[in-house]
């Protein structure tokens, strides 16, 4: 279970202010924290994901099953980051000068993780799930749009992380690669049993979820939605 | 580490062209000041190990510094010669030990230098004998251990031509191979050394000819000019063995032979101060100390180096302003990259160690390509034989 509790957040020198009273998300759940852009959403995803700006004011709780994040160190942090979030950005954030099998193993390589055959296996099955094992050697930048962004899904889902994150996944993707990307992005979360939460502003794909929160709700004590 | 070495040379490769200038810069930076430094000592320790020995030169009045070089590093005749008589005038002073150098000739199209002189020049200098003996026959020669390696087991040595079409009376000869020095590593290497007599034989003061052979009288070039019965045989045997060597025979007066210098081995203190101030009002000859000379010379190439050594220090300033501006923009530039491995659980440590890395990659490189210019440099430099 996922809580967010009195979450009050404000950029230094800047009007916005997050307020989340309350935000539950049970275990496995997938959920889209629906709003438009700008409007503090993916603010919220890193905050969860433990990413915060230096000089922030930041204050409350969050608990990603019983363990309160935000008393951890920064080094506390990053480890629990790597052991149990998987985190997809919207623009994508591969390096470019990697093949993709080195960047869908980069969390590992930046860690002080093995690269047992374990990983090693991990890493063939996602892809091949991709469709993509003739060009696991390929520099990212050969690839399309959507493929890149499906790396970056894989670098998200190779530690099997128990809560998958992902900030506006499809927003720069045409309807058919879009549609890819859900795919995977909702069969593996299925797989490895994750909990996943999207923040979108596009409104396609939402039945997929089986929650679905306006940011409206949430920020300022607004009353939750669900599907 | 590996990974993050793998990461490192990633993004290098990745930014080769950036990465091979920078390579270049620094290794250039570091290989010219390296190289100068390192032919500059090189000179020096040249320098410094023929600048004792012999302690002092006799020569013509003129260049102190064309007489030094030229007697100790073998590279060509002097314009001012001394006589034969000038050399006995210097011996009768005691105390010393002498040597005439006479180095008027060459041999192998002027790669070899043919130096006239006597067997005390061996002893006092400290050139051993690896194999056979010394020059003690007119027309034999012992040679450096550069020459007996070049000659490929040939039994001679042909002087090289002195005049015009080998017309005159200065013929080549062929000097058989007597004597082979040990290697010294110096110019030493690459003489071929005679007897003085032998010298001047080359000179044209003597030959071998037939009985009636009288030839044509000298020409005023000739050294002979002016000494009654001097003469230029139309045959001139140019090679002594057993049977012509008795037949050799010289004119005009011995004591009014040309030499080079003479090189002087004072055996204390006392006799060096004596014999100094003896030639010091002298009008016709100078007694150098080569120590000296080679000093000033030293301190020319310095100044030089000191100029050098300024112009490499604003090449490293502009080269580290440079390596420095292009880090910093590499980091700017990857400020996204950068932040995306901490967001994938990076630590900032391993961030600035993966940044480090690649500066130590690039690092290595330099030295590597630094050691290969400093190396190419070296050997491609002139050596002060060349310069002087």
């Amino acid at each position: 279970m996922l809580t967010v509790c009195n979450l009050e957040f404000r950029y230094p020198n800047s009007p916005f202010e997050l307020n989340v009273p309350q935000l539950d998300i049970a275990n496995q759940q997938h959920t889209a924290i629906t709003g438009p852009s700008g409007c503090g959403k993916t603010t919220l995803l890193n905050l969860i994901a433990g990413i915060k700006p230096v000089h922030a004011g930041l204050s409350g709780e969050i608990t990603l099953n019983h363990e309160r994040l935000l008393d951890k160190s920064d080094q506390q942090q990053r480890q629990f980051r790597l052991d149990n979030v998987g985190f997809v950005f919207q623009d994508f954030r591969l390096i470019e000068y990697l093949s993709m099998r080195d960047n869908i193993l980069l969390p590992v390589m930046l860690s002080s993780l093995p690269q047992d055959a374990e990983i090693a296996e991990r890493l063939d099955y996602l892809i091949q799930k991709m469709g993509l094992s003739e060009l696991s050697n390929r520099q990212v930048s050969q690839f399309s749009r959507g493929e890149q962004q499906r790396i970056a899904i894989c670098r998200a889902l190779l530690n099997k992380p128990q809560l998958i994150l992902a900030d506006e996944p499809t927003a720069n993707l045409d309807a058919d690669n879009a549609k890819q990307v859900w795919d995977l992005l909702f069969e593996q979360a299925n797989e490895i049993n994750a909990t996943l939460i999207v923040v979108t502003h596009a409104a396609d794909n939402l039945d997929r979820f089986s929650q679905v929160l306006p940011f409206s709700q949430i920020n300022a004590g607004g009353q939750l939605c669900s599907t | 580490m590996f990974d993050i070495i793998k990461l490192a040379t990633a993004y290098l490769r990745s930014q080769w062209k950036l990465s091979t200038t920078l390579v270049v810069i620094v290794a250039l930076s570091l290989a010219l000041p390296l190289t100068t430094s390192y032919v500059t000592s090189a000179y020096q320790s040249e320098l410094e190990a023929r600048s004792q020995n012999p302690s002092l030169l006799v020569g013509a009045r003129g260049d102190r510094f064309d007489l030094v070089l030229r007697a100790q590093f073998y590279v060509g005749e002097l314009q001012q010669a001394m006589t034969h008589g000038d050399y006995e005038k210097v011996n009768l002073h005691d105390g010393l030990i002498t040597a005439p150098l006479h180095l008027s000739h060459t041999a192998s199209r002027g790669a070899w230098a043919v130096i006239g002189t006597s067997s005390a020049f061996l002893t006092a200098k400290g050139l051993e004998i690896a194999s056979g003996t010394t020059f003690a026959e007119m027309g034999t020669c012992v040679v450096g251990a550069e020459v007996a390696k070049r000659l490929e087991g040939k039994s001679t040595v042909r002087t090289d031509m002195k005049s015009l079409f080998g017309i005159g009376d200065m013929m080549p000869y062929d000097l058989e191979v007597v004597g082979t020095l040990e290697p010294t590593g110096t110019a030493d290497d690459s003489v071929v050394l005679i007897s003085l007599e032998t010298a001047w034989l080359l000179d044209g003061y003597g030959h071998i000819h037939e009985d009636n052979d009288i030839g044509s009288a000298v020409d005023r070039n000739s050294r002979l000019h002016g000494v009654e019965g001097a003469h230029i045989p139309s045959q001139t045997e140019t090679k002594l063995t057993a049977e012509n060597r008795h037949r050799v025979h010289f004119h005009g007066e011995q004591s009014q032979y040309r030499i080079s210098a003479v090189a002087v081995w004072p055996q204390d203190d006392e006799s060096n101060a004596l014999f100094q101030a003896a030639y010091l009002d002298d009008r016709a000859l100078q007694v150098v100390v080569p120590e000296q000379e080679f000093q000033k010379l030293m301190d020319y190439v310095f100044q030089v180096k000191e100029i050098l050594d300024l112009v490499f220090i604003i090449l490293m300033v502009i080269s580290a302003v440079m390596v420095v501006t292009s880090i910093v923009q590499s980091i700017q530039l990857r400020k996204q990259h950068l932040e995306t491995m901490q967001y994938l659980g990076c630590s900032a440590i391993k961030v600035k160690l993966l940044l480090a890395t690649e500066l130590v990659v690039l690092g290595v490189f330099a030295l590597v390509l630094s050691a290969v210019m400093v190396a190419v440099m070296v050997v491609a430099s002139p050596s002060l034989m060349t310069l002087v």
